[in-house]
């Protein structure tokens, strides 16, 4: 007879459900109790690292779940803002810019009379004082004798 | 702290089922990590776990109504997982899978061991990696029963319910399992 536990005892013994010459055999022989030890840390190995395997995984996705939702939100937000932005200033940029002209403000009728009735009024002009034009100088004729 | 699903076992309350989901989404971010576990250890591909995994809690929700309560949730949850790999280790979306898995060995390579020493780890390493191909070379039943047994500590009676088998069924096929990983293992164990 073998000193030692065959494979199908072993595996009787490691499934759980060893027979009583088994477990008297694994009282009194340290080699195979200390083999069925280590078969049994083993498999605790195993199944700590399938374990470990997943839980990695799992927690993986919730931190990528946790970190990419805001980054995807925010570029949602940006590329709104551009989208929103970039045609206001194209819209400034094709405008025909309005150059600030002078306003020319056309005096009334009775003005300028006052201003003729006031120039003609004086019994001599000033010294050095150019004439006074009552008619517009594109209507003026270049034979004209003047107006005074 | 990582979420852990190792405890906390829905119960059945026995008598309206239906209040169990009352609050769906409670339970998928309460049983997902561990369908997503068990899948994951039986098609050794974690994108494929992972639309496995979306297709069971839909299939949850469209049956929801015909829970009778007989047994827990989690159990219940994974007769449905088990249902799923069994399909789809016939169908031929799974024969894409199995090809593609040649190529994806990463998924083996890359175990999370923490807090030893690098020679502790090499170790280790060999000795998950042993398991999980020893795994692969497992029937279909076999594996269920060991990775249900090992990996999701559920007792005898509750792989009986999930998996829909006899008793000494699912006694022998886990004692073909282990006897099988053990010749794999070897020395190494």
């Amino acid at each position: 007879m073998n000193d030692h536990l065959s494979h199908d005892q072993f595996a009787e013994c490691a499934s759980g459900r060893p027979g009583r010459e088994q477990l008297e055999h694994l009282g009194q022989c340290p080699e195979c109790s200390a083999e069925l030890e280590q078969f049994g840390q083993t498999l605790s190995l195993f199944r700590n690292a399938v374990r470990d395997r997943v839980d990695d995984r799992v927690a993986s996705e919730i931190t990528t779940r946790a970190a990419g939702f805001p980054m995807w939100r925010w570029a949602v937000i940006a590329a709104a803002v551009v989208v929103m932005v970039i045609p206001y200033f194209m819209r400034e940029n094709e405008r025909p810019q309005q150059v600030a002209m002078p306003q020319i403000s056309e005096p009334s009728p009775e003005e300028v009379m006052a201003r003729v009735n006031r120039h003609l009024s004086r019994t001599f002009p000033a010294p050095m004082e150019p004439m006074m034009s009552l008619i517009p100088a594109n209507e003026q004729t270049p034979n004209s004798g003047g107006v005074q | 702290m990582k979420p852990s699903t190792a405890t906390g076992v829905m119960v059945v309350k026995m008598g309206n089922p239906a209040l169990e989901f009352e609050d769906f989404d409670k339970l998928v971010e309460q049983y997902r990590t561990r369908i997503l576990r068990f899948l994951f250890a039986s098609v050794h591909d974690m994108d494929l776990a992972e639309t496995l995994t979306q297709d069971c809690f839909w299939n949850a929700y469209r049956s929801r109504k015909s829970f009778r309560g007989d047994c827990s949730v989690n159990t219940w949850l994974m007769r449905i997982a088990i249902n799923l790999v069994r399909n789809h280790t016939a169908s031929r979306r799974f024969q894409f899978w199995r090809k593609a898995e040649k190529v994806d060995s990463a998924e083996i390579h890359d175990w999370p061991t923490r807090e030893i020493s690098p020679e502790q780890r090499t170790s280790v390493n060999e000795q998950i990696e042993a398991v999980w191909k020893a795994t692969k070379a497992l029937s279909e039943r076999q594996r269920t029963v060991f990775l249900l047994r090992f990996v999701e500590d559920l007792d005898i009676s509750e792989i009986v319910h999930a998996t829909g088998m006899s008793e000494s069924a699912v006694n022998v096929h886990l004692f073909r399992a282990v006897r099988h990983i053990r010749k794999c293992l070897g020395k190494k164990a």
